[in-house]
């Protein structure tokens, strides 16, 4: 088992040569001036359109801003998830090294973006729909959805050994992402306060243009700085195994 | 300038939600950052400190007198830097 996760394939696809941790590095640093750059301009022109160079909504007015950071936000909440479970899988199937420690990164990434959908919700809900919160399904799949997360971090401190604790998270990641689908269709099924699909719907985008430009922008953003965040703490997760493999190392010739 | 800061009398809801937002992004990049520059410079001082033990190792191993186990698992206080 371990010897099929130290030694990757070096003959196989683009995949396999990347598990070489030193190969990832350098196309990550490669990567990374232009996704800031990217992240930079997508916030400021979002930001300059979600707050300012947009109409108001005729019945929400001025709340339908908050539209601009919620909705990306629960986007990106299930693009992180959709990460874990595929990195579990992954894991589990091709025990690519790589792969655990994106889990890894990605799970805090994830809690803090469906906590910002939590809350962001919240304070639209009040001015719109009268509330801070309501047990309907999309509101309470959401909240699941933070939990898995924390579950996954959680599993993952909770094992010493991190070959175990890897495949206890990846095997969490898999079990709880039925949950995707539920939230996705929890607002066709049960039909309660949180409004339908807009955007992601069979034809036209039942939203105006000069709301969807602010709303895509804003997304675009939220997803370069996904993938910043992400690289930045795939590094941290190699430099964290390098320190430990180097502590043991030492507590090993201490001990002839 | 006022006007658009009062959001059409939704100024709460409006700047409390990108507040909240820009709470947690920047919080996200800051304390990544940071964990990464801390465990950066642990590296750098294991780092340091491999060859220097591996020449030890090989001495002590040399004068077949090997220490104690225990004797220097211990002492890592400066891997918390």
């Amino acid at each position: 088992m371990a010897d099929a996760i130290s030694a990757p394939n070096p003959s196989g696809g683009f995949w396999h040569r990347l598990a070489n941790p030193a190969r990832f590095q350098r196309l990550s640093a490669a990567l990374m001036p232009w996704l800031v750059a990217a992240t930079v301009g997508l916030f400021a022109a979002g930001l300059y359109y979600g707050l300012y160079a947009s109409p108001i909504d005729y019945q929400q007015k001025d709340t339908v801003r908050i539209m601009y950071v919620h909705v990306p936000a629960a986007w990106l909440a299930m693009a992180s998830y959709s990460t874990l479970a595929i990195a579990g899988f992954v894991l589990l199937v091709w025990r690519h090294p790589l792969a655990d420690v994106a889990g890894a990164a990605a799970a805090p990434i994830g809690a803090g973006f469906t906590f910002m959908a939590l809350v962001t919700g919240a304070v639209w809900g009040q001015p719109t729909w009268g509330t801070w919160w309501v047990w309907d399904a999309r509101l309470t799949s959401v909240l699941i959805l933070f939990f898995l997360f924390l579950g996954y971090i959680a599993i993952r401190n909770a094992f010493d050994e991190r070959e175990r604790a890897a495949k206890a998270a990846a095997i969490l990641a898999l079990v709880g992402a039925v949950n995707l689908p539920v939230i996705k269709f929890s607002v066709e099924w049960w039909n309660t306060l949180h409004q339908p699909a807009s955007i992601s719907r069979i034809g036209a985008p039942a939203i105006h243009p000069d709301m969807l430009r602010p709303l895509l922008l804003m997304a675009g953003a939220y997803l370069c700085l996904f993938a910043v965040l992400l690289l930045l703490r795939m590094r941290l997760e190699l430099a964290r195994r390098s320190v430990e493999a180097l502590q043991l190392a030492r507590a090993g010739a201490a001990q002839p | 300038m006022s006007e658009f800061l009062n959001m059409g009398g939704y100024a709460v809801y409006v700047w409390s939600a990108y507040g909240v937002a820009a709470v947690v992004l920047i919080g996200l990049v800051v304390w990544t950052l940071a964990s990464l520059r801390r465990v950066r410079a642990e590296l750098a001082d294991l780092e340091a400190l491999a060859p220097r033990r591996r020449r030890r190792a090989a001495a002590a191993s040399a004068d077949a007198t090997p220490d104690t186990p225990g004797t220097t698992s211990g002492s890592a206080p400066h891997a918390q830097s």
